[in-house]
């Protein structure tokens, strides 16, 4: 299927992918910026399904990278829109077909449409993860094996380099420290692929998971219902078959946390209300990674934890998360190909430093 | 000693009244209301001659007048009388997908936007430049706002808070070519994050010329009353600035109210750290005290749709005031509809039409003002069922602010704290000082000076300990400056924000004094000084 983006929803999927970006991902209100403008002056690209694009078809992602704090600071520039994916193009000597996301979640969900309106190339809907996680490795374009180089990633200079290592965890790597000299807030263009590749390794459809997110918690809202409730209904409507529960309700009694490594990681407490009891555990690194109600696992990665305060409905984010604040705890079972043998060596329990054995979420709340 | 002890005078002009508060020796000698006049000075002039006569005091023994005010916000977010301001963002070609006034509401945007700029300058986290600084460029961008007739201009920066410089310099030109317009710089005010910290750039240029006239209609006033004492005006941070300096920073203001009404609570109360709960007409605020000062918000604030990073008190605003409406139902319902300052016309025991939550305080036999007859038919199950929706939004609110689950003591004040009364959960003790409706006078009336410092040190060149001796040093330098008692200055605040992924050891390191004013007894002053 073949729709036009509509420009009205840019601020529906960055609540949507805020959601989906369970705890992580980055604040997504200066990509919804930068989307709105640039679909005023270019027009909405297209969103197309995964398996509507060509076997032969040329595909990239584009995702931002740097450190958070460099983004508050130098925000987006003009030419991230296109630069990447123009020096990918020039190295590879191809046009690209179509641009998909790397991740559900924050500025690097919005940042393919730019490109989509910039270059007139489809979008396409479906991603590498199906919600946010801090590294390459954890896509599953990774896991099924394809590279992610080369890479091409640039500032907003148009200053630049092309990365090509043999593994991704090396082109990650590299390209960081590249990242530094060229001022810690780049666009890049990463993970080419044929459209037969995208067909083996994307999430599907969820850009309209995230949209249809969006909009439940906006109607939610609207009717005075709880938007958990209606993301629930919305998930399960969207992509059948999927695990949605809210799995507590609670106050945030104590937060813990530190930055190691370059991550945002700690723990936190939550004392039940609303008909919850008993106290709550989770865990988080950059995005929540772990949840346990009275000591007994009721989530964990790669499934998803999506925490939304209970006052506003909004997705409430590690950084933000304090004492005192009241939230409805979502659980989400995470895309099949993350629970593979593969997909549970980089981003199950053990890739965070937990010790559980990953079990599934509809097992652990049956 | 006492006699000799200097006089302060403290106003808090709201949106309904205007309350003036005389302090003596850190006594309080005499109080007063007055309603808030539409042209707020002569409301200003009444609340503080008949508090002065409370105090049996002439206006020659006042030694200092500290004013905290709600105008400059309120002409904010009302887009009363704004300038148009022309904006230069230092940063090209970085963030140039999001240019200044991006994310502000349309209505404030229209009022405030007279262009924006983004020419090449601005900083690397790591201290390189991002892009030279192209004087040329600057030129031509004043030379443009001259010709549209624009006045204020505001100016920011890539990392202005690490490397102020370039903001200086395009400032020095804007002043070169337009020496009268007033200019406001980014590094003036906020943090890290380029687009709060210019939005407050911005706002503050937008006030310039109210905030001209309105510092000179409170000279007026005061001159009428005959007060020749120095003028303070309260910032949001428990500390004033001179009368000149608040021409010059508006914004400074924004939030003055809560952070007075913590302080006097604190004060009236002699409790420096524990919740405040000042219940209003419409909302009630609650805060956290830490030795006597409001806890800082580390979240961006939204004023009038328009988000910011400056300072500002740690404020919980719940819809639950003395004149919200009470809605009866299967589910009774208090506020968020208030009828506000009309309370005194619209309220049942004034006999007026409108059930509110002072009327169920009234009939409950908590609180004993009006006509008590006009709310005797209310039903026990209404009483009950509103007065416990009060409580609970109000406990629910404080435990948000709390930061263990310990109880804490709690200081209730305002002119609606009359709707709560008794043990609170999760507060221990429940304080309700004497003269609880004026703390906010009264937390003007004690505005501090302050001094801050907000750099980088590097902390492989000198250790850590030498680096917090000498930022402190720094800060209470620049409290004495600005006016307090060396003796009397304290740290306040230390914050270390290691830039983790810089080569070296680099840790941004702010650090805030305070201390009381230094004030002379007017006897001591000669009398034509100002």
């Amino acid at each position: 299927m073949r729709r036009m983006f509509d420009p009205a929803d840019v601020e529906t999927l960055a609540l949507g992918a805020g959601v989906l970006g369970t705890g992580g991902g980055g604040d997504p209100r200066v990509g919804a910026l930068a989307l709105r403008r640039e679909l005023s002056v270019n027009g909405p690209p297209w969103l197309i399904d995964v398996d509507d694009v060509a076997d032969s078809a040329f595909v990239v992602t584009v995702a931002m990278g740097g450190a958070p704090i460099v983004g508050l600071e130098k925000l987006l520039s003009d030419t991230f829109a296109d630069v990447s994916v123009r020096r990918l193009e020039r190295y590879l000597g191809r046009s690209v077909d179509a641009v998909v996301p790397l991740e559900i979640g924050g500025v690097n969900s919005l940042l393919p449409f730019m490109v989509g309106s910039r270059i007139k190339v489809p979008v396409i809907d479906g991603d590498g993860m199906g919600r946010a996680f801090p590294t390459l490795d954890k896509t599953t374009f990774s896991i099924f094996g394809l590279p992610a180089s080369p890479l091409a990633t640039s500032n907003e200079h148009g200053d630049g380099a092309i990365v090509e290592c043999a593994a991704n965890d090396r082109a990650e790597q590299v390209s960081r420290s590249i990242l530094v000299d060229l001022g810690a807030a780049c666009s890049s263009a990463l993970f080419p692929m044929s459209g037969q590749d995208l067909k083996r390794t994307a999430v599907r459809r969820t850009v309209s998971l995230a949209l249809s997110v969006g909009r439940a918690m906006r109607d939610a809202r609207r009717a005075g219902r709880r938007p958990v409730d209606a993301i629930v209904e919305a998930v399960q409507a969207c992509v059948p078959g999927t695990f949605a529960k809210p799995l507590f309700s609670g106050k945030v009694t104590d937060v813990e946390r530190r930055i190691t490594g370059g991550f945002n990681v700690g723990r936190g407490r939550l004392a039940g209300i609303e008909g919850f009891r008993g106290d709550a555990e989770f865990s988080f690194q950059n995005e929540y990674t772990r949840f346990a109600v009275d000591g007994r696992l009721t989530a964990v990665v790669p499934d998803l934890i999506c925490l939304l305060d209970t006052a506003t409905g909004d997705p409430v984010t590690c950084e933000t998360l304090r004492y005192g604040q009241r939230v409805h705890v979502l659980g989400l079972s995470c895309a099949p190909a993350l629970r593979s043998a593969k997909g549970l060596i980089a981003c199950g329990p053990g890739a965070f430093g937990l010790p559980e054995r990953y079990v599934p979420i509809e097992e652990l709340n049956p | 000693m006492t006699e000799s002890a200097p006089v302060r005078l403290g106003v808090d002009v709201g949106g309904t009244n205007t309350d003036a508060v005389v302090l003596r020796a850190h006594r309080i000698v005499g109080v007063a209301k007055a309603r808030t006049s539409a042209d707020v000075h002569s409301g200003i002039v009444a609340a503080v001659r008949i508090a002065l006569d409370a105090a049996r005091m002439r206006a020659t023994d006042v030694a200092a007048v500290m004013i905290g005010t709600t105008q400059f916000t309120n002409a904010f977010v009302q887009a009363k009388a704004l300038n148009r301001v022309g904006v230069i963002r230092l940063a090209y070609p970085a963030s140039t997908a999001i240019p200044p006034f991006s994310d502000w509401p349309a209505r404030l945007a229209g009022a405030v936007d007279g262009g924006a700029r983004i020419l090449p300058g601005g900083y690397e986290f790591d201290g390189r430049e991002l892009n030279g600084f192209d004087a040329g460029a600057v030129r031509d961008v004043v030379s443009e706002f001259a010709g549209r007739g624009i006045r204020a201009v505001a100016i920011s920066s890539a990392f202005a808070p690490l490397n102020r410089a370039m903001e200086d310099r395009a400032a020095s030109l804007v002043r070169e070519r337009l020496p009268d317009a007033h200019v406001s710089l980014s590094a003036d005010f906020g943090r890290i994050g380029l687009l709060e910290r210019e939005n407050a750039a911005i706002m503050n240029a937008a006030l310039a010329d109210v905030a001209s006239s309105v510092v000179a209609a409170y000279g007026t006033a005061l001159g009428q009353i005959g007060l020749r004492c120095p003028l303070f005006i309260s910032q949001n941070d428990g500390t004033v600035m001179s009368a000149s300096e608040a021409a010059r920073y508006p914004v400074l203001t924004f939030a003055s109210g809560p952070t007075n009404s913590m302080r006097g609570a604190a004060m009236l109360a002699g409790v420096g750290e524990g919740i405040v709960v000042d219940i209003g007409g419409t909302t009630t605020d609650v805060g956290f005290l830490q030795h006597g000062f409001p806890r800082e918000s580390s979240l961006s604030v939204d004023i009038g749709g328009v988000r910011t990073n400056f300072r500002m008190p740690d404020i919980l605003s719940i819809g639950i005031g003395g004149g919200s409406r009470v809605l009866d139902g299967p589910d009774v319902r208090v506020g968020p509809d208030s009828v506000g300052s009309d309370i005194v016309t619209r309220a049942l025991i004034f006999g007026g039409d409108t059930l509110t939550a002072t009327d169920v305080a009234v009939a409950a036999g908590i609180a004993d003002i009006g006509d008590r007859s006009r709310v005797r038919h209310l039903s026990a199950a209404l009483i009950d069922a509103a007065l416990h929706a009060i409580r609970g939004g109000v406990e629910e609110a404080i435990d948000r602010m709390k930061t263990e689950s310990a109880s804490v003591p709690a200081i209730l004040v305002g002119g609606g704290r009359i709707i709560v009364e008794g043990d609170l959960r999760g507060v221990a003790p429940a304080i309700v000082p004497e003269h609880y409706a004026v703390a906010n006078a009264l937390g003007a009336a004690m505005g501090q000076a302050g001094g801050e410092t907000d750099r980088c040190f590097d902390y492989e060149r000198m250790s850590r300990d030498e680096v917090l001796a000498e930022a402190r040093r720094e800060a209470t330098e620049r409290a004495v400056e600005s006016g307090a008692v060396a003796a009397t200055v304290r740290i306040t605040d230390v914050e270390e924000v290691p830039l983790a992924y810089l080569p070296g050891r680099t840790v941004r390191v702010r650090v805030r004094a305070v201390g009381d004013m230094k004030l002379e007894a007017a006897a001591s002053r000669p009398e034509a000084a100002r």
